[in-house]
């Protein structure tokens, strides 16, 4: 005789058996309907967007033809001043090509730079995540970085048909090699959880023992070109205090990132060129 | 046909505030706050549906969310699961006629999943000072705006579904 489960375990019978058959299904089934429920969502976020998109431009059509002269003239000069900037980058590489070749050095790595517009952002305390309107058929590899015009933004974490999904620099999982302005010593950054209502923040770890910091003259953390994701010299935070560690070997440190960082509309993504990112 | 239908609703009104709660974190995410109501997802598909459709709709909007996220796929549904299963233990408890134990439902298994889901995903985080601090921040305000939207948004979804000829208030819930 089949004996009746009770009304109260009911449920709990029920849990186990959904439990055990989600656990139980093949790994391919669970890659590939990720992927479908992502791709099946994709296209609302960048529909929305799109009407955010249309909503600016519709406000900015509410200025008046006197303040668009004086961006327009603002931003030619701008134009002439980065005209210039480039010029002197391109002697510059020239310079360093040649010293290259004279001291048969590698090459450094050389990025092109591809603009995506944020389409969603998902900044929790589990994690801090952008998606943006750029993926595979815009030839984005995964693990590329992004950088914004303050510096690091972050890096690709996964790259769908054409959305990319990148793990911001304020997230706790994230880390890459860094140093200090004018200090070529490598120290490590990583992503920390961000405090409500103040400035996103960081982690600074490996310090050298002799680096000084103070709140008056705080020094700014750069990317370093170890590792071969990030250019040298991009913007990751500024250092205003560090620790010693008890043993004194090194020193840590809470770098406060840019605020920016948590509103961005529009980011570059970094892909090495000779990597799919030929143009 | 009919149970057909609810389910689907339904599962367009979760995607409606998956969306909708989207928005209102991105508009949220320089002041570092963050909603988490997904007791709203649940709630009325285990007040006025079967427990088959409740499943069914807890099972697809937690794949719906999971997939975006950098979270194993599926931990949103075991939490899920695990909340329907203590919501149904307490099914004869429970009125849903009574506003209060609607709010104390929602109130309970928000606190559940959120919890669940630092435990879950929050592994090296767990012993910072700082992650519980914003944990507790996220916790309180997604709570105390739940305890105000519960209610309101129980009704509207009972509104919708009226809208396709369903009255779930009229017809005796079946377990």
């Amino acid at each position: 005789m089949v004996r009746k489960i009770p009304h109260a375990t009911k449920p709990i019978v029920l849990l186990l058996g959904l439990l055990l058959t989600w656990l139980l299904l093949p790994a391919v089934f669970k890659s590939y309907s990720r992927a479908g429920f992502f791709e099946f969502q994709a296209p609302l976020w960048v529909t929305a967007a799109e009407f955010k998109n249309l909503g600016d431009s519709w406000a900015l059509r509410a200025h008046s033809k006197k303040e668009l002269y004086e961006t327009g003239r603002d931003l030619a000069r701008l134009n002439s001043a980065y005209e210039l900037k480039l010029q002197e980058i391109d002697a510059l590489r020239d310079e360093l090509s040649r010293l290259e070749r004279i001291l048969v050095l590698p090459s450094l790595p050389r990025f092109q730079y591809r603009i995506a517009r944020v389409v969603r952002r998902d900044q929790s305390s589990w994690w801090q995540q952008l998606v943006i309107q750029k993926g595979k058929l815009h030839g984005i590899p995964v693990g590329a970085a992004v950088v914004y015009s303050g510096g690091v933004v972050g890096r690709i974490r996964e790259v769908h048909a054409y959305t990319s999904v990148v793990e911001l620099a304020t997230s706790p999982g994230f880390r890459m090699a860094a140093h200090f302005d004018n200090d070529e010593r490598p120290v490590t950054y990583q992503g920390a959880v961000n405090l409500p209502f103040s400035s996103p923040r960081g982690k600074v770890m490996n310090v050298p023992p002799d680096v000084v910091v103070t709140a008056s003259v705080p020094r700014r953390l750069t990317s370093s070109r170890l590792g071969g994701v990030f250019p040298d010299g991009l913007t990751i935070g500024w250092v205003n205090r560090l620790t010693t560690s008890p043993d004194g070997l090194f020193q840590s440190g809470q770098p406060y990132l840019d605020k920016n960082l948590l509103s961005l509309k529009e980011v570059a993504v970094l892909i090495p060129l000779g990597t799919g990112g030929t143009p | 046909m009919n149970e057909d239908r609810r389910t689907l609703v339904i599962l367009a009104v979760n995607g409606l505030l998956y969306f909708a709660l989207n928005q209102v974190n991105a508009v949220l995410a320089p002041l570092s706050l963050h909603l988490s109501l997904d007791a709203l997802y649940l709630l009325f598909a285990f007040l006025y549906l079967k427990t088959n459709q409740g499943l069914l709709i807890g099972f697809l909007t937690a794949l719906f969310i999971d997939a975006a996220l950098p979270v194993p796929f599926g931990v949103h549904t075991i939490l899920y699961f695990c909340t329907l299963a203590a919501l149904l233990r307490m099914r004869r408890e429970l009125r849903r006629d009574n506003p209060r134990h609607i709010v104390l439902a929602a109130f309970w298994s928000n606190f559940f999943i959120m919890l669940g889901l630092s435990l879950l995903v929050g592994k090296g985080l767990l012993a910072q000072w700082d992650f519980w601090l914003r944990f507790c921040s996220d916790l309180a305000i997604s709570q105390l705006l739940l305890i105000f939207l519960v209610r309101w948004w129980v009704d509207a979804q009972r509104q919708v579904l009226l809208l396709w000829d369903i009255d779930v208030g009229s017809e005796l819930q079946q377990f």
